[in-house]
């Protein structure tokens, strides 16, 4: 690594300030989440926040936005002191927090959702057509042509955070705080957003931005300010700043490697074989193969196939096709079938339907695996027992205390409790699905080593990923899927992000290239 | 959302439990569950309050025993309430099933097992009470299938059920009530023949001990062995010091409820006893419907948590999604818990009809109700997941001092309705709140 500079922290001239904290601190019981920080906002930046899971970074956005009120330190908006009573108090002063967990009630449709709780009226029944309307242009100004009319709960998770911040920027606004806005969501649409915090910007309003990917963070931001450990270590002008800085600062030590040394890749046997498999109203005809020890990425666009077409594979959805493991043509109902005949998989959706959230981590580990922990008619909580201890060592599961709840791991940690579970099972495939959303750098490093040692133990892998970076870092192979079609496949040399959007968009090199850039 | 989940680390804890009152320390140490703790204080408090409005007239053995013999049966049927409102169903046909079983029970031994083996056949009660589970498994089997398989929503299934059974309860006789039962059935209904006597009871009271005890020695030496933080020894000695006084002093209100005087009399008459100046005290001990529902008791609670099933059950209540792609066969499961419920509705019946000595066509109305608001007094959660056997059985004691208390009281029906309805609502409110707090 060569020598990397120390950026100095800035300060802009205090001309017009729109938000300051100072000296805020938050704690949790005797827990301090949050320690001395001080922030002040001034109106067209762009102010990234960084740090690792556990930095207080979600923790100082529900305090700025009146969803947390601050164990010590003052607030001042436009120079005013104040204390939230509450969001929508802090909304009313222009200030809006797009969530990072998806708030939407799921059956009712996205315009309902845009204007839950300010419903337009004409007299007294709901006038739902300019609604519909003011709901198409919100989401159409994020790029995302989705119909008002549609249910939420048939949006993809990308489309739904899209929803989620039109309705947010609904409300006359100031500041508008982003808590990972480009978690889930693609290139195309990652680049649309970065589009409208443009606009945002433009009309002088002041954006801050929690967000994991660093090169997107140096793109956008005008400032950077980074929190260690509910510290903060300094604000930073983002010219100065390269993503490895922003990295080094955030984890305290240097992260230049974030994916590991691969020793030429040596796959054996073909594993599985899917032919011509049709997932009705999300894939047509995708084939594809995946060998022993070999690590296959999908790419694609939100709501090109992806995720449906595996989960039509694994049984989880009604699909035609063929399906060949190990040679021998197989056709699973349920995921019980699969996972019995080795194929193990793991959802996006780590909260929603990977986990008990409420159940301790014990129970989460064994659930799938049950069947290796029961003699005679009981449970064998010995060996329980032993396989926790053998997870937490095996998998880094840091956790203070083992009766925790699932809910109360980080994100990280959930994430490898989840491949602890499935890893009980003893797979021969592995499917991952956005192995590390929302996940820090520090323990992205270490999925990234537990998905590589899994191929060279033997098993095969499938990842799939929106984030590009992560595919082209640790696959060998990445198949690349457009409108529920196998668009294409790369690898070698030619695994590069602008080949990777050509692939996925239908777009040109040229257009591909500009593309890349920007994410 | 948790970000203060992986910053705190050994030494905070530490901190944390120097800067804890005594209360909290000692909850702590014992790792009781405050819940059931509150629970019990919160019964305690009816029984204390009875007690001194009826002038001493609650808090004696002999209420005491009225009391556990009329709960064993919404005892029973609440620990299978607890896995089917886990898995966020509700049945609210078991009254009618056990009224429905119950009849079918009490014409088998009055009208259809006679003929072949005449009455008072020491069979009797054995294949009675077989045919009636079988007959309970096989209507929660039917009501399961639907709910798990056809994908009928268990609120209407049971609505129907409610109707149906009872309407097929009085199909049996056209409404006849039918009576008198089988001797050897009539035990399962306690007293003073269906009672176990003193030595029983005490012997049933030293199991419990040695029982408690054995476990607190086992969860001991397996923490040991796991290097797990253990409870402090004055903890572990006091745990085991009161559940061992609770078992003896149950044991010991109910050997002092003696035997009605005529009752006695005729026992003397027919075992050549000359009464004794003063009369003869002969002790009632535990009643066996009360044992039955210990015994179904710690059978589920080892279901619930010892077994792959009541994993399966927890898991599919916190997250349905979760189970089935964890590779659980969800309906099967589901099917599974309603078998179980019709199972534990007719022993239910066996014991309200031994109880009555006679099966009638009205008997178990209203038990849904009283069924579903034990569970959830005992802190069984509608929204999923949550639920104890402990607390769903400690919540029908609950119910049944309450409206046992009144009727001492002399209150009238309609107002005992009234304060049985306030008094659930606030409790499932009090227990709102505390969720809150500890979350």
């Amino acid at each position: 690594m060569s020598e990397i500079l120390t950026p100095s922290p800035t300060d802009p001239p205090p001309a017009e300030t729109l938000l300051e904290a100072t000296s805020i601190s938050k704690s949790f019981g005797p827990v301090e989440v949050l320690r001395d920080i001080g922030l002040r906002l001034v109106p067209g930046e762009v102010h990234a926040i960084i740090g690792e899971n556990g930095a207080g970074k979600s923790t100082l956005m529900k305090i700025l936005s009146g969803h947390l009120a601050p164990s010590k330190g003052t607030l001042k908006v436009n120079g005013e002191k104040t204390a939230f009573t509450g969001p929508v108090d802090a909304e009313e002063r222009g200030i809006v927090l797009v969530h990072q967990e998806i708030l939407l009630a799921p059956d009712l449709t996205v315009a309902q959702n845009i204007y839950l709780g300010r419903e337009l009226r004409r007299g007294i029944v709901l006038d739902e057509r300019t609604m519909a309307e003011g709901a198409h242009r919100a989401v159409l100004d994020l790029g995302a042509d989705i119909d008002p009319k549609t249910v939420v709960n048939r949006l993809s998770i990308a489309q739904r955070q899209l929803v989620q911040i039109a309705r947010a920027l609904l409300v006359p606004h100031r500041i508008v705080i982003f808590d990972e806005p480009t978690a889930s969501l693609t290139p195309v649409e990652t680049k649309a957003l970065l589009k409208v915090i443009g606009a945002i910007k433009a009309k002088n309003a002041a954006i801050l931005y929690i967000s994991h990917r660093l090169p997107e963070v140096k793109t956008i931001a005008d400032r950077v300010t980074v929190l260690r450990d509910g510290k903060l270590v300094g604000t930073y002008d983002a010219a100065n700043l390269e993503p490895v800085d922003m990295a080094r600062l955030m984890v305290g030590r240097d992260v230049s490697k974030l994916y590991p040394e691969r020793a030429e890749a040596k796959t054996g046997e073909t594993v599985l074989e899917v032919e011509n498999m049709t997932v009705p109203g999300f894939t047509r005809n995708a084939s594809f193969s995946l060998k022993r020890g070999e690590i296959l990425g999908f790419a694609g666009l939100v709501g090109a196939g992806r995720t449906e077409l595996l989960e039509g594979i694994i049984g989880l959805r009604p699909a035609n096709g063929s399906v060949r493991l190990n040679g021998n043509a197989v056709q699973f109902k349920n995921s019980k079938q699969s996972m019995e005949a080795g194929i193990v998989y793991l959802s996006e959706d780590r909260k929603g339907k990977g986990l008990l959230l409420g159940q301790s981590l014990k129970i989460n580990l064994t659930l799938a695996g049950l069947d290796k922990f029961v003699r005679g008619m009981l449970i064998d909580r010995r060996r329980e027992d032993q396989a926790l201890d053998q997870a937490i060592r095996d998998f880094d599961i840091r956790t203070r205390n083992r009766d925790l709840l699932a809910g109360q791991l980080s994100g990280g940690n959930q994430q490898k409790l989840l491949l602890a579970k499935m890893m009980l099972l003893g797979p021969k495939v592995v499917v991952i699905d956005e192995p590390t959303r929302g996940i820090d750098i520090g323990t992205k490093e270490q999925i990234y080593k537990f998905i590589t040692g899994l191929a060279a133990e033997g098993k095969s892998v499938i990842v799939i990923s929106s984030e590009m970076p992560e595919l082209i870092g640790i696959c060998d192979r990445i198949i690349v899927m457009r409108n529920g079609e196998i668009a294409g496949e790369v690898a070698g040399e030619h695994m590069t992000e602008a080949e990777i959007v050509v692939l996925a968009t239908g777009a040109t090199m040229k257009e591909a290239a500009l593309v890349a850039e920007g994410a | 959302m948790n970000e203060n989940a992986s910053t705190g680390s050994n030494s905070t804890d530490g901190a944390r439990a120097a800067e804890l009152g005594f209360f909290a320390r000692f909850i702590k140490a014992t790792e009781l569950d405050t819940r059931l703790l509150g629970m019990v204080l919160a019964l305690l408090l009816i029984w204390v309050t009875f007690d001194v409005l009826s002038g001493g007239l609650f808090l004696t053995p002999r209420n005491l025993w009225n009391l556990s013999v009329q709960t064993a049966s919404i005892a029973v049927m609440a620990t299978g309430m607890v896995l089917v409102i886990v898995t966020r169903n509700i049945d609210l046909s078991v009254g009618s099933i056990l009224g429905f079983v119950g009849m079918i029970m009490g014409v088998a031994q009055t009208e259809w097992l006679p003929p072949f083996l005449g009455f008072e056949n020491p069979a009797t009660w054995i294949i009675t009470l077989a045919l009636g589970i079988a007959v309970g498994a096989a209507i929660g089997g039917l009501q399961g299938f639907i709910i798990a398989f056809l994908g009928v929503p268990s609120f209407i299934v049971t609505l129907g059920g409610l109707l149906v059974w009872r309407g097929a309860a009085w199909w049996v006789t056209s409404g006849r009530t039918v009576a008198p039962m089988d001797s050897t059935f009539r035990l399962m209904g306690g007293g003073p023949a269906g009672s176990i006597g003193a030595n029983w009871s005490w012997v049933v009271g030293v199991i419990a001990c040695l029982g408690i005890v054995g476990l607190i020695i086992n969860a001991r030496r397996q923490r040991k062995r796991f290097n797990f933080p253990r409870r402090p020894v004055w903890a572990e000695i006091l745990l085991g010091v009161v559940g061992s006084a609770l078992a003896l002093g149950a044991v010991a209100v109910a050997n002092s409820y003696p035997w009605p005087i005529g009752i006695v009399r005729r026992y003397a008459e027919e075992h050549n006893i000359t009464m004794p100046e003063g009369g003869l005290f002969i002790p009632h001990g535990i009643a066996i419907p009360v044992l039955i529902a210990i015994v179904v008791g710690i059978v589920m609670t080892f279901v619930a948590t010892r077994t792959r099933f009541g994993r399966y059950v927890f898991a599919l209540g916190g997250n349905p999604e979760a189970a089935e792609l964890a590779g659980i066969n969800t309906k099967w499961v589901i099917m599974k818990i309603f078998i179980l419920m019709g199972i534990l509705c007719a022993i239910s019946a066996a014991i309200s009809t031994a109880r009555l000595n006679a099966a009638t066509n009205a008997q178990g109305t209203l038990d849904e109700l009283l069924t579903i608001a034990a569970a959830v007094i005992g802190g069984t959660s509608l929204a999923g997941g949550v639920g104890t056997i402990a607390g769903a059985m400690l919540g029908a004691v609950m119910m049944q001092s309450l409206s046992s208390g009144m009727v001492l009281l002399g209150l009238d029906t309609p107002l005992q309705n009234i304060v049985v309805g306030v008094v659930l609502v606030i409790a499932v409110w009090l227990d709102t709140i505390y969720r809150r707090r500890v979350s």
